[in-house]
């Protein structure tokens, strides 16, 4: 288990003080993988870093398991070798000069355990990522997966009390990421070791995470599970930052019974309110996922709540579905149509959502 | 020492490997080409040091350390010293200027 408490860094770049992150709160409960999610310089990196004990914070406390690492306002700090970490780093931080082998068993160097014993549990290590028959290659020799998978081993032989991963796919090619996240994961659930993922990438941060926390220019944004945080985020920001959403502007007509009617350029937009505070009035975006909007077929017809007459404008073809583009009125809309559907470029086309896919959004300040 | 990459060290710390364990174990032995080129390049050049001195140094326009080494000769430590002092201050100055240099001009760590 892991506990940050208002963790506070700043850094001077340019002779300027940058808040890298600003007085933050969040848990991993045992055995919970965390994700750190957002763009590049929120505070992500510096965070992780400062639970690895190689950054020193500014503010705050930071607990592992039932000891205090870093308590800076009674002077705690403990180093980052005395905390029982495993991490894996972006770039794997292999050791070129060594062996697969000998770079895990290396990281037992400071316990004491002789050097029989070291290879044993290093061998034991590798087989958990699946790697012991390469034992013997010289690291370098070895592909971007594997790699990874000595990175992982390295992480896990010291049996640490918790696991740190510092955007460990970002250099895979996208297939190889694709079967390293579920790899990941497996190992995680199979070790049951409380962990901090930092990605900037939302597909593998809803992949292996149990709680994802969005963090901009050294904030968190907001915190929820992969599922909610994807269908019901409560900020513009986590809407735009998960896939692609369409946006529409709009002012609030009638707020009653958790639905909002909402008018906007598309015409009136019945949705509904992930943040249980907007009241008429208000000024508001309207975020409706391309794979919430269906065709409405045949168009025309008795008119249901949410459907947006407009012309197809654009279409291409995406492999499991076609990205397309409908112009509606004064607002223009994203949606995923079937590989079947009618592509020709012009025609009439109905669009259609779910009142609980539009979701209500108050207006970013 | 910059073209290793912090994170090699970095692993080591969390892995729980001490500084100087890891010095010597990591830091070192992917220092050795450099090191090795480094010393190498020097040797090259202290091997020819007196000669190319000694060939420049003409009676009315003495190189600095042939006067040194005359100086020396001589036994006036004195002045030995006193010249010693002087060159360092040059030298110091002219580090100087290349660190300046070097920090507009040369490669910068990034954070």
């Amino acid at each position: 288990m892991i506990r940050v408490e208002g963790l506070t860094k700043t850094f001077t770049a340019n002779r300027e003080l940058v808040t890298a992150v600003a007085a933050i709160d969040f848990e991993v409960g045992a055995g919970e993988m965390v994700t750190l999610l957002g763009p590049s310089g929120c505070g992500k990196t510096t965070t992780l870093r400062c639970v690895a004990g190689l950054e020193k914070p500014d503010g705050g406390r930071i607990s592992i398991g039932d000891r205090t690492v870093v308590d800076v306002a009674a002077g705690t700090f403990v180093p980052p070798h005395r905390r029982n970490l495993g991490m894996v780093f972006q770039s794997y931080a292999i050791w070129p000069h060594m062996t697969v082998l000998e770079n895990v068993a290396y990281a037992l160097e400071g316990q004491r355990i002789n050097k029989a014993d070291r290879h044993k549990l290093a061998m034991a290590a590798l087989e958990t990522v699946k790697l012991a028959h390469l034992a013997d290659r010289p690291a370098p020799r070895l592909s971007g997966g594997q790699q990874q998978r000595v990175a992982i081993a390295r992480a896990l032989v010291g049996r640490p009390q918790v696991l740190l991963f510092d955007e460990p796919l970002s250099n895979l090619d996208a297939r190889l990421r694709m079967e390293m996240r579920s790899e990941l994961r497996r190992i995680q659930k199979q070790t049951g070791l409380s962990s901090i993922y930092v990605t900037h990438d939302q597909a593998e941060a809803l992949a292996v995470s149990d709680w994802i926390v969005v963090m901009r220019d050294g904030h968190i944004i907001e915190r929820g599970r992969p599922l909610d945080i994807y269908r019901y985020p409560r900020h513009v920001f986590t809407a735009q930052f998960f896939g692609t959403t369409n946006l529409i502007a709009g002012t609030v007509e009638e707020a009653a019974a958790g639905q909002l009617k909402v008018t906007t350029p598309l015409g009136a937009v019945v949705g509904i309110d992930p943040t249980h505070s907007i009241a008429r009035g208000a000024k508001v975006r309207v975020s409706i996922r391309p794979e919430d909007l269906s065709p409405l077929e045949p168009p025309g017809g008795s008119v249901p709540v949410n459907a947006f007459e407009g012309l197809l404008t654009f279409a291409i073809f995406a492999g499991t579905a076609v990205e397309a583009e409908v112009s509606c009125q004064d607002a223009t809309l994203q949606c995923l149509l079937n590989r079947e559907a009618d592509l020709t470029p012009g025609r009439a086309i109905t669009l259609r959502a779910r009142a609980d896919a539009c979701l209500v959004l108050p207006e970013e300040s | 020492m910059m073209q290793i990459h912090s994170e090699l060290d970095e692993a080591a710390q969390v892995a729980g490997v001490s500084w100087a364990r890891n010095f010597f174990k990591v830091v070192l032995p992917l220092l050795r080409p450099g090191l090795l080129a480094a010393w190498f390049w020097v040797m090259v050049h202290a091997y020819r040091e007196l000669t190319v001195a000694l060939m420049l140094a003409r009676s009315q326009n003495r190189t600095a350390a042939v006067v040194i080494f005359d100086l020396w000769e001589e036994g006036s430590f004195l002045l030995l010293s006193a010249f010693g002092v002087i060159m360092f201050m040059v030298l110091m100055a002219l580090s100087a200027i290349a660190y300046v240099i070097g920090r507009r001009f040369g490669v910068q760590e990034q954070y």
